[in-house]
């Protein structure tokens, strides 16, 4: 019960989501399938949700030095969604105003803002990572200065923008080719090998 | 004046998250706080609007109305599945919660299959065989350009860019799938053209990377400069 019939649903799901594609009689039933999974994915949303709340009740009830932050994550999580919720069955109305300022002006500043922060941690981890101690190292540095060159070229340097489009075009396809066709035998090979049961890592541990 | 007060927390939010580069401090952490809170808050919505409602409550309303009483059952079946998940949070049945994620798991990866042999095997050979416009990538004729007009773009672009393409994939997969050590001459002769590939590639993905992040900087420091100071300065000199 606890292992085993795990194993046989992955299996017999597993073989399942194969034959939706390739069993033309199946095939009407491959929507309904996905709606399925879709089903159930939003409850691993659900229990994610909860995961979040219960982690900042805790840190609230055990009056943790930084509860105020769990304040903040609990009260603006609980703010988009029913107003969130409110406007979406009440078209035009203030909730749905509010709801897309929260958007437009906290989440887009925000995570524009964060990914931005971003250049300034790669450029200090590039830094170290790309002193040109070997030669190796010597070709990641010329082909990354070579780029950003390129990218912002004008005037005689758009000489930089014609080989940062070589670069993208030959090296970077043919190496990136090679990469993908590796993580997609290695894809394929774990596919296999968790719907015959073989890698059972994602059941965790314990009995 | 709204706008210029939703701009102005924009503003401040945008600072609050730039604080951390000097150090970690109360502003980043309030900001890094209420983006988490925003963004869960967001996904729950979308998720709601756009999955729970198309996919799972309006099926399950129009199988019961249509009488499609099959279909329904079905389609409640997941819903009960799904809520095993929550056995999580109990001490005793937390293996229940096996259940949903083995039945998820296995049919996504059987799901898998079938498109990553296509897209990610099939599909790259296919490339390296031919390209887009369906010519062959190792064409004599586009050396036999070079050779009638010698420039340094038909060298690199059209007579050198298929032949190079071609080795480059060729040895990549020699050193992805001979990395260990092997004395076989191929493989040995491989190693170091397979590396400048790699370097390249990281190194240009690196630099594409970096300067997604300074555009999206400057972004920011466009909306406070062009779009913020211009509306409060307006107010302020009234």
């Amino acid at each position: 019960m606890k292992r085993t019939l795990p194993l046989a649903l992955a299996f017999i799901f597993g073989l399942i989501g194969i034959a939706v594609q390739i069993v033309p009689a199946l095939k009407g039933f491959l929507n309904t399938m996905l709606d399925w999974m879709a089903i159930i994915g939003s409850f691993a949303l659900a229990l994610g949700v909860s995961s979040l709340t219960r982690h900042h009740m805790t840190k609230i009830r055990r009056k943790h030095k930084d509860m105020f932050f769990s304040y903040v994550t609990f009260v603006t999580m609980l703010f988009m969604m029913i107003i969130g919720l409110i406007g979406y069955f009440q078209p035009e109305s203030l909730y749905q105003r509010l709801f897309g300022n929260m958007y437009n002006y906290v989440r887009v500043p925000l995570d524009a803002s964060m990914f931005a922060l971003l250049a300034f941690f790669i450029t200090s981890a590039a830094y170290r990572a790309f002193r040109a101690r070997t030669w190796l190292a010597t070709v990641l540095l010329v082909a990354g200065v070579v780029v950003m060159m390129g990218r912002v070229a004008f005037g005689p340097f758009m000489i930089f923008n014609d080989i940062t489009a070589w670069l993208m075009k030959v090296p970077t396809t043919a190496a990136m080719r090679g990469l993908t066709i590796g993580i997609g035998l290695g894809i394929v090979a774990t596919s296999i090998k968790i719907v015959l049961g073989i890698e059972r890592s994602y059941l965790g541990g314990g009995e | 004046m709204g706008t210029l007060i939703w701009m102005t927390i924009a503003l401040f939010l945008t600072l609050a998250v730039f604080s951390f580069l000097f150090r970690d401090n109360v502003l980043y952490k309030f900001a890094e706080h209420l983006f988490v809170g925003v963004s869960v808050g967001y996904t729950v919505y979308v998720s709601y609007t756009n999955l729970f409602l198309p996919r799972v409550w309006n099926p399950l309303r129009r199988a019961i109305g249509d009488g499609n009483i099959l279909l329904a059952l079905w389609l409640a079946l997941g819903v009960l599945v799904g809520i095993l998940y929550f056995s999580r949070f109990t001490q005793n049945w937390n293996w229940v919660s096996r259940y949903p994620i083995s039945i998820t798991v296995g049919y996504l990866t059987g799901y898998s299959i079938i498109p990553s042999l296509k897209a990610r095997i099939l599909s790259q050979f296919y490339g390296t065989v031919v390209d887009p416009a369906g010519d062959s990538l190792l064409n004599a004729e586009k050396i036999g350009v070079f050779f009638k007009e010698p420039t340094l773009h038909n060298f690199f672009f059209e007579a050198m860019a298929g032949p190079l393409l071609v080795f480059g994939v060729f040895v990549v997969i020699v050193y992805f799938f001979f990395s260990f050590k092997n004395t076989n001459p191929v493989v040995r002769f491989s190693r170091n053209p397979a590396l400048v590939y790699l370097m390249v590639a990281f190194g240009a993905s690196f630099g594409y990377t970096f300067m997604g992040r300074i555009s999206l900087f400057i972004g920011r420091m466009n909306f406070i400069f062009h779009e913020w100071w211009p509306i409060f300065k307006n107010m302020i000199s009234g």
